[in-house]
Formats: structure tokens, sequence, C-alpha cells
């Protein structure tokens, strides 16, 4: 049972023994960035030249994989990002919500640069996202099963938001550290 | 089932938002999530519950391009969807 006080910031929660304590602040800190025009990722971000980019999909879609393969740049995390829009931009934030690279980089925040969906392949490839695909991409990974229908709009508010105003791809690729040149080969 | 007169509204409880002329509808209730094309999101934004349905295939016939006798089939047969879906209402 949970009873949130947004004007006082206090919560109170009643959970059985299987709800750990980084569940239960995972799904304290969706519902504050649901309330705040945010949302929270399955996702991996990666800090690079002051600009974020963020790894989207399922669980064993390469995530770690991505943080992996970031050598020499900031993983931000490599299960669970942040998203909020501030100064005008949308940003994505490190949270200690981390998967099996076990840590992360660096506790910051940078404006996002572009989004990727992202599939394990054998080859790279990639193909730009039209607006309501990446909403809709963006809809299935988001890390929590949304409780109430006003946060629903909310959330449909945040990702629309966000698929307007960020570049999102479909992003294939394999395990190799040439990465990054691929992205930097069409990421303006 | 012949809905030419008839009046379809929205189902309010359905959060909707198009984007680059296509929409995205996700309905709370079951957390489905419903992609659609330039044509369906057409027709959706046109269930008010006033315009009968006779006046969407009008509204579809004029926007785009297809003979009238196909986009009374697509728009009759996408109103059923959603009728049967909860997503809409006869008002």
């Amino acid at each position: 049972m949970l009873d949130i006080d947004f004007f006082n910031k206090k919560a109170s929660v009643v959970a059985g023994d299987d709800l750990g304590i980084l569940d239960l602040l995972r799904f304290l800190s969706n519902i504050l960035l649901m309330k705040n025009g945010g949302l929270l990722l399955h996702a991996s971000a990666i800090l690079r030249n002051g600009v974020t980019y963020v790894f989207f999909g399922p669980s064993g879609s390469g995530k770690t994989t991505i943080a992996q393969l970031s050598e020499g740049k900031a993983v931000l995390n490599d299960e669970t990002v942040a998203i909020r829009k501030t100064g005008g931009f949308y940003q994505a934030y490190a949270t200690p919500f981390f998967g099996e690279f076990g840590r992360i980089d660096k506790n910051a925040s940078a404006p996002i640069k572009a989004m990727f969906h992202i599939n394990k392949d054998i080859v790279f490839g990639h193909e730009k996202l039209k607006g309501a695909q990446a909403a809709q991409e963006l809809l299935c990974n988001i890390a929590i099963q949304v409780p109430e229908p006003v946060m629903v709009d909310s959330l449909l508010e945040a990702v629309t938001g966000l698929a307007k105003e960020v570049p999102c791809y479909s992003l294939y690729f394999k395990q190799d550290p040439s990465l990054w040149r691929y992205i930097d080969g069409f990421i303006e | 089932m012949d809905l030419s007169n008839k009046r379809v509204k929205r189902n309010d409880a359905v959060a909707w938002r198009v984007i680059e002329a296509e929409s995205l509808l996700v309905d709370p209730k079951t957390a489905l999530i419903y992609p659609l094309n330039e044509v369906a999101s057409r027709i959706w934004e046109s269930l008010d519950g006033e315009t009968t349905c006779t006046g969407i295939v009008e509204i579809i016939d004029r926007e785009f391009e297809g003979d009238k006798k196909a986009v009374t089939a697509e728009v009759s047969g996408f109103i059923e969807e959603l009728l049967s879906r909860n997503l809409a209402y006869l008002v």
C-alpha cells in the first residue's frame, strides 16, 4: 500500500517481504518523476562531450554491453535512466539502479543528444524512427507498470515530448569496439 | 453493422496524443498501446460524438486518396474495431 503526500513530500509504504528497498526506491522515483513530467526508462546512458546518448530496450537487448563498449566515456547507468525536461532540454540523469555493469561512472546529468532502441545483431545498422513509433518504443520500456489512469496521461505526454524533440533511432549493433565510430557516422 | 447514421465518441478514459499526424492511444484499463497511422488517426480525431460515420467518410475521402467505396469500408471497419475494444462507444 502506498500513500504519498506530495505537498509535504512524505510517503508511507506498507509492503510484503518480497519488495526490496531498491525496488521501493525505484518505484517512488518513478512516481515522483512522472508527477514532474519525467520518466524512468530501461536504458543505459553514456555521457560524452557534455551530452548523453541513451540506449533503451528490454532485458537482454544489450544495455550493459553498450556500457562495456564505452570505454573512456562516463557510464551514467547500464539499466535504469531518469529522463526529465529541465532548462529547456530533455536531460538524462544517473540513477543508483544499475545492472550487471555494477557501477555508475559519474553521478551527473546532461542534455540528450540522441536515443537508440537497441537490438543485438551480427552487423551494424540503424533507421530513424518516426515520432509515433519512437513514442511507442519508449512507452514499452518504461521501468514501471503505471498504476493510475492520470499517470498514463502524464507518461504519454512525457514520451510524446521526448519523441518530438530528441532524435530516436533503431540501432542494430554487434559487440565490437567500433560501435562509437559507427554511431558518429550518422549522428549529426 | 450499418454505422452510416450513427454517432461515435472516443472513450475519454483512453489517453492519446498526435505525433507528426500519427497517433498513439493507451488504454489504462488494459495497458495496451495502439499506434494509429495518419488515416486512422484522422478518423479517431473525428469521433467527437457529433459527426456521423457518413460525415467521417466524407472527411477521409476529402483529405486522403482512395475510392469512396474503399474509404467507407475502411472507416467502418476501423470504427467497429474501436467499438469492440471499448475504445469508443455509440452515442
